[in-house]
């Protein structure tokens, strides 16, 4: 504790090499959060999703919002055993307003399945949810980001455009999407939309609502099977495999990830190393002058480690804190739903000022070691 | 004045190895310094001045012989025990200043009190004591890099007397200083073995400084050889 101030002032000696060095471990301990933060949200996703009991029926042989599924076969899925209830959606991207601006991505559903589709419908307040399952059909659920784009309020008529076809669209808005991918759409009735597209006699998707995780393989099987020879083919997908392929092959990319943390530590440990064996050798006769005033080696040895320790941690603590507020302020998201936004948890936070301690540690080692045991005669002989 | 008193060498001799040959720097050295003495040691460049006095101070250990410092055999303390013997019993003055350069002229005095249990008053007082008896109390909140080469000898000087050690080890103290500041730090050794009775042993080739102290020994080709009145006068 005395010999705190002699810490610090020696850390900011040069106050250059320390800046740089500083720096390094915070960009490191940033990257480091930001890639554990990744990692650790694209599981969550994972999990959650492969928690959900719903499945996505799709035109085989179709791009997105190409083709789509008959509804002549809805009734046909709705007798697979296992599956309780469903959606039949439409897609249709509505103009913006202002040139610039991005299109709204809107969906279409079937009202009721504003309670069970997806986990971020579940984040809309219970009365609003209700408004949209019981009132007129020209009813819409609109995400926050696009009420507040266009200073939209809960209770207004609005009249949208679609983009490339002819089609407007006049609703009234009864509720806001706070969060997850809706909160960047607009939600409106199957039937309505359909109608409003000239009734095309498709679904661009169909989402099932099933009873266990355990039936998911005989449903989809089922399904397919049923529509193998008829005009359209239909595949049976998870939300997990239908929003994104690349997620079954998550386990390399969590190993690239790991590795790539590891090396930018690695390589933090070596330059901060460096650093403080580059300042050592600068104060090696000062060191010995300490020795020869009765610094013990044990006390050389802590000071040396308390100096790259400190600096470390301050670096690490500037890294975590600045890859926590930078995910928090910028919302960064998989826009998949409320589980997929980027958040630095306060474990990680701990784990990366731990790690940059321990890169203090490491780096400060072996100089704060040659520095214990330098003999003071040899050392202040060379000049003297 | 006790004669037997602060410092006694008994069959004191040093080696070292050099490119695999024994290079025999001191050999059989007797010495006795008396408490309150004041003896300088002169002697040509590499004859092994700088050695006596590290092994003086425990900073070095004696090939073979026993250095008895205010009745201890400082050649059977180990490392951490001479560290601690150090810091109480003797205070040491360099050619170059060594001061720590982020610290002030306060802070690098008080670094040896710093090892001791002493409350930061306490602390404070004594800085300022040894600051004040080596004329720098003004400069006490002052760098190194804003002081010239004297006044920083002066606060080294300040640093090595702080701890209160009864002897004082002074290796060519006045080597890098211009003669007024070198006249001011002789001054200022004289005055601490008057005033304050400390013993010291200073290692210098400049007849003009060792014509302060009381004593002048030479040592050559590794033996100590008394001289009482300078011969270079
Ligand atoms: N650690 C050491 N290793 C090898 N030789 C040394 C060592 N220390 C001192 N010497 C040698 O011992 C001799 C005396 O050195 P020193 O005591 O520094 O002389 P002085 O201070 O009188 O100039 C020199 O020849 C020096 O090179
Ligand atoms: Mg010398």
């Amino acid at each position: 504790m005395r010999f705190i101030r002699f810490i610090l002032r020696n850390i900011f000696r040069s106050k250059k090499r320390s800046l740089l060095t500083f720096l390094n471990i915070a960009i490191s301990l940033f990257l480091f959060c930001a890639l554990d933060c990744i990692l650790s949200t694209l599981k969550n996703f994972i999990h959650e999703s492969e928690q959900s009991l719903v499945l996505v029926v799709r035109d085989k042989h179709s791009t997105f919002m190409n083709g789509g599924v008959p509804l002549a076969y809805v009734d046909e899925i709705r007798k697979v055993p296992g599956v309780l209830d469903l959606s039949t959606n439409l897609f249709v991207i509505v103009q913006p307003k202002k040139e610039g601006e991005e299109p709204i991505f809107t969906i279409s559903i079937v009202p009721q399945g504003i309670d069970w589709m997806r986990k971020d419908f579940r984040e809309i307040p219970q009365d609003e949810r209700d408004a949209f399952k019981k009132t007129e059909r020209t009813v819409a659920l609109v995400g926050k980001q696009v009420m507040d784009r266009y200073g939209w309020k809960v209770g207004q008529m609005v009249t949208v455009d679609a983009a490339n076809v002819n089609a407007r669209m006049e609703v009234k808005i009864v509720g806001e999407v706070p969060s997850g991918i809706a909160a960047d759409n607009i939600l409106l009735h199957f039937d309505y939309l359909s109608e409003v597209l000239g009734q095309p006699g498709i679904a661009h998707s169909i989402t099932l609502k099933i009873a266990s995780r355990d039936m998911i393989p005989r449903i989809s099987s089922a399904i397919d099977k049923m529509f193998e020879n008829r005009p359209v083919q239909t595949e049976t997908l998870t939300e997990k495999a239908a929003f994104s392929d690349f997620m079954s092959s998550f386990g390399p990319i969590e190993w690239i990830i790991r590795i790539i943390s590891f090396l930018v530590i690695i390589s933090s440990v070596s330059i901060t190393a460096n650093a403080i064996a580059m300042s050592m050798r600068e104060r090696s006769r000062e060191v010995a002058v300490l020795k020869s005033l009765g610094f013990t080696r044990r006390l050389v040895l802590s000071l040396i480690l308390s100096e790259s320790v400190t600096l470390a941690s301050l670096g690490g603590t500037l890294g975590s804190f600045g890859a926590y507020f930078f995910f928090a302020f910028y919302g960064v998201s998989l826009r998949l739903g409320p589980f997929s936004y980027f958040v630095v948890n306060p474990a990680t936070l701990a784990v990366g000022i731990a790690i940059a301690m321990m890169i203090g540690l490491l780096s400060g080692l072996v100089p704060a070691f040659h520095a214990a045991q330098l003999s003071i005669s040899n050392t202040l002989r060379r000049v003297g | 004045m006790n004669v037997e008193g602060m410092i006694k060498l008994k069959n004191v001799s040093k080696e070292f190895m050099r490119a695999s040959e024994r290079l025999h720097v001191l050999q059989n050295i007797q010495l006795s310094v008396g408490e309150g003495e004041f003896v300088a040691l002169m002697g040509p460049s590499g004859s092994g001045k700088s050695t006596l006095l590290n092994l003086i101070a425990g900073i070095d250990h004696p090939t073979t012989g026993e250095i008895w410092v205010q009745e201890t055999d400082i050649a059977r303390l180990n490392e951490s025990q001479l560290a601690s013997w150090r810091c109480r019993r003797v205070g040491f003055i360099f050619q170059f200043y060594y001061l720590v350069p982020v610290l002030t002229a306060f802070e690098n005095v008080e670094l040896p009190l710093l090892l001791m249990k002493m409350s930061k008053k306490n602390r404070s007082d004594r800085v300022m004591t040894a600051l004040k008896i080596v004329g720098l109390e003004e400069r006490a909140k002052h760098l190194p890099s804003q002081l010239s080469g004297g006044e920083e000898q002066r606060v080294a000087i300040a640093r090595a007397i702080v701890a209160d050690p009864k002897i004082i080890l002074a290796d060519e103290p006045t080597g890098d200083l211009d003669a007024k500041s070198a006249t001011e730090v002789m001054k200022l050794l004289e005055a601490l073995n008057q005033e304050f009775k400390k013993t010291i042993l200073l290692v210098t080739h400049d007849p003009k400084a060792a014509a302060y102290a009381k004593k002048t020994l030479h040592l050559e080709k590794g033996a100590l050889v008394e001289s009482v009145s300078s011969i270079y006068n």
